[in-house]
């Protein structure tokens, strides 16, 4: 049986005038890690949010597990994908960092879990900012924003992961703990698809490279 | 020639407890192209801030120590004096694109500095050319990318061409080829006297620098 996360058919997109894609056909398997390539402009985050729900009008399919994406609720999809954003600040919800995980685990969780805030405080210790948890997010630096996003995306652990430019702005120290969490995920067969322009960080743990060239998308050997 | 100078510099923002520097010296020459090293909230981009006279004037904290742009007292300057010899891209391009369309943003800059029209449509000309990036003049800076934008500012710099230059992560989310390009153009620069601050995470691009900053190694 086949199991794939997105599988996409005749998909054509258009800001405005502009065309971004056209008649494009893809499917990625929930195991899968795949890097998205292409240059600047090709349309590597307008596909990141046709995925997650942020652009509708598109034409053709687009399948989000066994649905429909235009099909979903902000809700259910959240339940498949978790989306980490290029731009730091559009990850973060809460006024503080503590907060800010908080939103995210009760937002999409009607019963509040004990285990909750052992949770969080896993997530903050991993990306080593539990001691700014409590620090207004418009006092941190652009770096100290990324992990709070990168510490939002651990607590949805087993969704399947949209990562636009995940290591930009980080040093290589926290890099390398992001990598290792991709790795076991990878063990646990949990996919993601990842936009980066440091190919070379991600060239051993991926499946499959693709590129976005004239409004479509190919496969790269 | 010293073209900017940090004696003894302290500071913290506004009602906050801890000092994010507290005695930082440097001094940059023309031609220096420094690697501004550390991990983040260590004080990079204060720095640049600092610098370029944002902090204190727009950002609000306590700053003591001294400020020298061509051994002048900067404390002492406005913002439109600083922006004569300084010229920043900020880490996020949507922070400091102002025009709705390319071409004005590029040409934004050159205006306030009384270039004349012909030579500002040169240097338009020139860089959008080198970075093969033609194409974007005459878009709205909106509709654009990420890397597309900070394209834009980094071509507005260059156009501007001030003598010290201040990025911070010029290179996120760029492809290589336009990487590369950036490189050598900031080589050129500096070898003609301009002095470049870049603040970056990613050791390919320690390799350019003639001095590094490393903040972690500044106490807190």
């Amino acid at each position: 049986m086949k199991n794939s996360i997105i599988r996409i058919n005749k998909m054509k997109f258009r800001y405005f005038k502009k065309s971004i894609f056209e008649d494009v056909n893809l499917e990625i398997m929930k195991n899968e890690i795949v890097l998205l390539t292409g240059e600047s402009g090709s349309g590597k985050t307008t596909f990141c949010r046709l995925i997650s729900g942020l652009e509708k009008n598109y034409s053709g399919e687009i399948f989000i597990s066994k649905k429909e994406n235009n099909s979903y609720t902000a809700k259910e999809r959240f339940m498949e994908i978790s989306y980490l954003k290029q731009e730091v600040s559009g990850n973060i919800l809460g006024s503080t960092p503590e907060e800010d995980l908080q939103i995210s685990q009760n937002r999409f969780n009607e019963e509040k879990d004990t285990s909750f805030k052992d949770k969080r405080e896993d997530a903050l210790k991993i990306y080593k900012i539990e001691s700014l948890k409590n620090q207004p997010v418009w006092e941190l630096s652009g770096g100290q924003k990324k992990r709070v996003g990168l510490a939002d995306l651990y607590l949805n652990f087993n969704k399947f992961w949209l990562l636009d430019e995940p290591t930009a702005g980080l040093d290589n120290g926290i890099i390398n703990i992001f990598m290792e969490i991709l790795k076991q995920r990878k063990k646990q067969n949990l996919g993601a698809l990842i936009i980066s322009h440091r190919q070379e960080i991600f060239a051993d743990i991926i499946h499959r490279k693709l590129e976005i060239k004239q409004n479509k998308i190919w496969d790269v050997q | 020639m010293k073209v900017l100078e940090l004696k003894h510099v302290r500071f913290r923002y506004k009602n906050r407890g801890n000092y994010i520097f507290k005695d930082l010296n440097l001094s940059a020459d023309s031609g220096d192209i420094i690697l501004v090293k550390g991990a983040s909230g260590k004080g990079k981009t204060s720095l640049l801030n600092i610098i370029c006279g944002i902090i204190p004037r727009i950002i609000d904290g306590d700053l003591s120590g001294e400020v020298l742009l061509q051994q002048r007292d900067q404390s002492i300057m406005n913002l439109p004096e600083i922006s004569t010899y300084v010229s920043i891209m900020m880490q996020l391009p949507d922070y400091q694109l102002f025009f709705p369309i390319v071409e004005e943003e590029l040409a934004f800059g050159a205006e306030n500095m009384k270039i004349p029209p012909q030579k500002i449509e040169q240097k338009i000309q020139e860089i959008l050319q080198y970075f093969s990036i033609e194409n974007l003049r005459y878009c709205e800076t909106n509709s654009l990318s990420f890397g597309q934008k900070k394209m834009i500012i980094l071509s507005a710099l260059f156009i501007l061409s001030p003598q010290i230059f201040l990025l911070d992560e010029p290179f996120n989310g760029l492809q290589e080829n336009q990487i590369d390009k950036i490189i050598s153009r900031i080589k050129n620069y500096a070898s003609e006297g301009k002095t470049f601050f870049i603040v970056e995470h990613f050791d390919r691009f320690c390799g350019i620098a003639n001095k590094e900053i490393n903040l972690d190694s500044y106490e807190k």
